[in-house]
């Protein structure tokens, strides 16, 4: 749900008058104006806090690999 | 001498302690007596990132940036539970090559005893090539190993961390018994165990009177009586139950005429107890008051009114609830054991504690002589006064000095200076160790291995651009943002490297594919990997991002505490302080992405002085908690100017009105504040008293301005003497300027202002609401109005068409800055320090 609505974000910001036309409907019904910001707010705060072995910052990275690669020898 | 001092002491769960309260006062009192003579860093453990925030705060300067090494550790290297063995050893080896890599002369560990239910972790041996130190608070659990050291792996973890004190170069000790106890008992030579003492705070003295503060406290706890005070913990060692005995031994007279009032906060288990021990010896209930944990200003008022203080511990390392007592005048009476006669030194205020009649006795003789307890107020706020943070801290220097002289003498051992080959060593040692390590924890510990190398000689800004490498739809912000970018790349600021980096799937990245795009390169771009700041570089929100604020923020704040330094672009307060023309929704995100920077921000830059100021105001109006305690520095820097482009042809209709009759020009996107509704009945208003003139609107719609709009597509003079154009180029808006007889700035609040100045480039007049922040951009080169109404804005277009005033000094293109000019502009008050 959330990634169709952000997908529709960023179509509607190339297309200025039809994002207009469709936030003023939407203004319109507070309880849907709502729910739908509601799913866009959504965040994952702490997501950069997991260390993930397979998204690690490039210098991370290469002390990782060295250290798995030593640690595989026989 | 260069000193590092690990503060985990006042970061783990020990700062709830009086290890906690010990560590931030010696360090803050050392800090002041050692840091104009000495080079002293702070060791940080990141992962109590709140601890690190109140620490900066705290010890402001000693902190900041450069003397602070923040040490990013993984998850989970607790010694309880069981299971991370492989990972406590590995991070307390990378913490050794951490210190070591920080070349001081002295390592000072707040705490050894540290890292059995919470993530604080040190070296697991002393570090190579620099003295350690360590404050030794106890060695209370040697004494009782049953009660104490029980559990096999409380044993293990406290035998490791007894290992690395015995280790140590020197040990400071926090009293003389201490001392003597650690020789003895770790057959340590005496030269190197010192005895520093400890002290009381300074707002632990008499409090003002205040009877309605007394009878609340009183009523507040059910103490109806004079009332015998005990403060402190519940184990054992501290001997409540004998102290509740010898409470109910008094004579009845006494014992009926005081209560018994117990403060600290008890386990159920030791509650349970207490309650035993005063059903034993026949106390009624109303007697024996359990206060629970109190507040430092209560207990401070609790032992000020006291009838006598007693602290019948059997083991003490120092001793710190009696001295806080006659501080705040208290007579006070403990038992002669351990450290306690150091504290209290009166040898008619000491009893045997392990004898319930010694204590009775002790107590009948304060309590029953109203002379003698006012002697042992007196007496102890003089013996409280010869405890002082600053003579602890004086002895601790004298110490450290010492043990810095005789390490200077000694032959120096060959270790690996070269940071790269103590790094290549660390891993080595790391992957031999024993131990099937997942690759989570192998991640883990590349990071913190990676936290704790040094900075890199260039400076790196990290430029945030993540609205716009998502989306670019020409908006003020992102033109800003794009010729900032494009002219710090083709010229950085001198020693800095210029890295975009986007807020995506929840962290920072490199904006690589921006950055190909902003140049029109072809071919891939490396990969947008993930990426973290280091202490030293910038961090710099150029982009308008409030989009990711809320999740960005917790990373920010970590980089922070890291050293990096945070830096924001303002372009106005439009949202704050013209509430009413933004949708509330909008008017939200901006005040929550305006707060949030604000809390975080080590500088805040504004495109204007104007800007600034009405900032400035904000801030002071909105009191915000920030990260560090402190708000951020305000600056101001403005936009560049784009070249003029050329002019084309104007559209047939507007062309030949702009022949026929003078023309009042407006541009801007259609939003409430820029004031189109009164410019048009202001209009409407000449045209019907016979005015000739044009109105031209250029620019897109906005918001908030639907009725405005629809009035404009039916207006009787649309397309005759009112035009409303939406999609003009630069080269037909150029036309437009040339051909129009004055610009209308109607606007009721701006950031900047910059169709003022392309007006002025193109010589044509400005006739301009008079805004500071016009007045800033423009100063003499346009004409100013104030019109709260459409007549007095007709008006003033009357006045200014009737005799139209030209300025005399006309903008030349040099006037306001290129965007080359705006870059380096702004390069030079980041670089400033904040």
């Amino acid at each position: 749900m959330k990634s169709l609505l952000y997908f529709a974000k960023q179509f509607l910001a190339r297309r200025p008058g039809l994002r207009r036309k469709i936030v003023n409907a939407i203004y319109r019904i507070p309880a849907l104006d709502m729910r739908l910001r509601a799913v866009l707010d959504q965040r994952d705060d702490l997501a950069w806090r997991r260390v993930d072995p397979n998204d690690l910052p490039e210098d991370a990275r290469e002390v990782y690999e060295t250290l798995r690669n030593r640690m595989k020898r026989p | 001498m260069k000193l590092l001092l690990d503060l985990q002491g006042a970061q783990s769960q020990s700062r709830h302690r009086g290890i906690g309260r010990y560590t931030l006062a010696l360090t803050r009192a050392f800090l002041d007596r050692a840091a104009s003579e000495h080079d002293v860093r702070l060791l940080l453990n990141a992962r109590f990132g709140d601890q690190v925030d109140a620490l900066i705060a705290t010890l402001g300067e000693h902190a900041r940036p450069t003397h602070r090494l923040v040490v990013e550790v993984p998850e989970g290297i607790r010694a309880q539970p069981r299971g991370n063995a492989w990972l406590r050893r590995a991070s307390a080896r990378a913490m050794r090559r951490a210190i070591e890599n920080a070349g001081a002369d002295i390592a000072w560990y707040s705490s050894i005893l540290e890292g059995y239910n919470d993530d604080a972790v040190l070296p697991e041996a002393p570090p190579a090539g620099i003295a350690s130190v360590a404050t030794l608070y106890d060695l209370i659990p040697l004494h009782d190993q049953d009660a104490y050291l029980g559990h096999p792996r409380i044993r293990q973890w406290y035998g490791q961390s007894v290992e690395m004190l015995k280790q140590c170069d020197m040990l400071l000790a926090i009293s003389e018994w201490v001392r003597q106890d650690a020789i003895q008992r770790l057959q340590l030579p005496s030269e190197r165990v010192v005895n520093i003492g400890a002290a009381v705070d300074d707002w632990f003295t008499p409090p003002a009177l205040d009877p309605t503060a007394s009878a609340e406290l009183r009523s507040r706890y059910g103490i109806t009586r004079p009332y015998v005070l005990y403060n402190g913990g519940f184990d054992a060692r501290k001997n409540v139950p004998a102290l509740i005995r010898a409470f109910a031994a008094l004579p009845e007279a006494l014992r009926a005429a005081h209560q018994l009032v117990i403060v600290g906060r008890a386990s159920q288990e030791e509650a349970a107890q207490l309650v035993a021990a005063a059903r034993k010896a026949r106390l009624p209930a109303e007697s024996v008051v359990y206060t629970g944990f109190v507040s430092d200003e209560e207990l401070i008022r609790l032992y000020a009114e006291c009838a006598l203080f007693v602290f019948p511990s059997l083991l003490e390392g120092f001793g710190l609830p009696p001295l806080e007592a006659m501080a705040c005048g208290a007579p006070v009476i403990a038992s002669h054991a351990a450290s306690l006669p150091e504290v209290v030194d009166k040898r008619d205020a000491l009893f045997d504690p392990q004898r319930a009649d010694d204590i009775t006795a002790c107590m009948s003789q304060v309590l029953g002589n109203a002379h003698y307890a006012d002697e042992l107020r007196k007496y102890g706020r003089e013996r409280a006064a010869m405890f002082s943070w600053k003579s602890v801290a004086n002895r601790a220097l004298d110490a450290l000095q010492e043990l810095a002289h005789r390490q200077s003498r000694r032959p120096t051992v060959a270790i690996h200076d070269n940071p790269l080959a103590r790094e290549e060593q660390l891993i080595t040692d790391i992957s031999l160790m024993d131990g099937k390590p997942s690759d989570e924890d192998l991640a883990s510990v590349a990071c913190m291995v990676v936290s704790t190398r040094k900075s890199e000689a260039m400076q790196r800004w990290l430029v945030d651009v993540s609205s716009i490498a998502e989306k670019d739809i020409h908006t003020g912000v992102q033109r800003v943002v794009r010729n900032i970018l494009m002219h710090w790349f083709t010229s950085p600021p001198e020693g800095v490297q210029i890295v975009p980096i986007r807020f995506a799937r929840g962290r920072y990245r490199h904006a690589r594919r921006y950055a190909f795009e902003l140049f029109d390169r072809t071919g891939t771009p490396l990969p947008e990997d993930a990426i973290e700041a280091i202490n030293g570089d910038v961090f710099f929100g150029l982009d308008w991002v409030v989009d990711t604020i809320d999740a960005a923020e917790p990373q920010l704040r970590e980089w922070h505490r890291r050293g990096a330094s945070l830096q924001f672009l303002i372009h106005d307060l439009l949202p704050v302080t013209l509430p009413d023309t933004f949708h509330p929704y909008a008017r939200d995100r901006f005040d929550n992405w305006l707060r949030r920077i604000s809390r975080i921000a080590d500088r805040l830059i504004c495109v204007s002085r104007a800007t600034r100021d009405e900032l400035h105001g904000w801030l002071t109006s909105n009191r915000l908690t920030y990260q560090f305690g402190r708000s951020p520095a305000l600056a101001h820097s403005p936009p560049g100017v784009d070249t003029t482009a050329s002019p084309s042809q104007i559209r047939t209709e507007l062309a030949a009105a702009m022949q026929q009759r003078p023309t009042v020009l407006m541009v801007g996107t259609l939003e409430p504040r820029k004031g189109h509704d009164q410019a048009l009945r202001a209009c409407e208003l000449l045209w019907r008293s016979g005015v000739d003139i044009n109105l031209v609107i250029v620019g897109h719609f906005g918001w908030l301005m639907e009725s405005f709009a629809a009035n404009l597509a039916k207006h009787e003079e649309r397309k005759r003497r009112l035009f409303w154009i939406e999609d003009a180029d630069d080269g037909e808006l150029h036309a437009i300027y040339q051909a129009s007889s004055v610009l209308l700035a109607a606007s009721w609040g701006e950031g900047y202002g910059l169709p003022l100045i392309e007006a002025a480039r193109h010589g044509l007049p400005v006739l301009a609401r008079d805004l500071p922040v016009f007045r800033e951009v423009m100063q003499q080169r346009a004409t100013y109005f104030k019109a709260s109404s459409a007549t007095e804005l007709a008006d003033a277009l009357r006045d200014w068409l009737t005799s139209p005033r030209r300025p005399d000094e006309l903008a030349s293109a040099t006037s306001w800055p290129s965007w080359k000019q705006s870059a380096e502009r702004l390069a030079s008050v980041i670089a400033e320090s904040p």
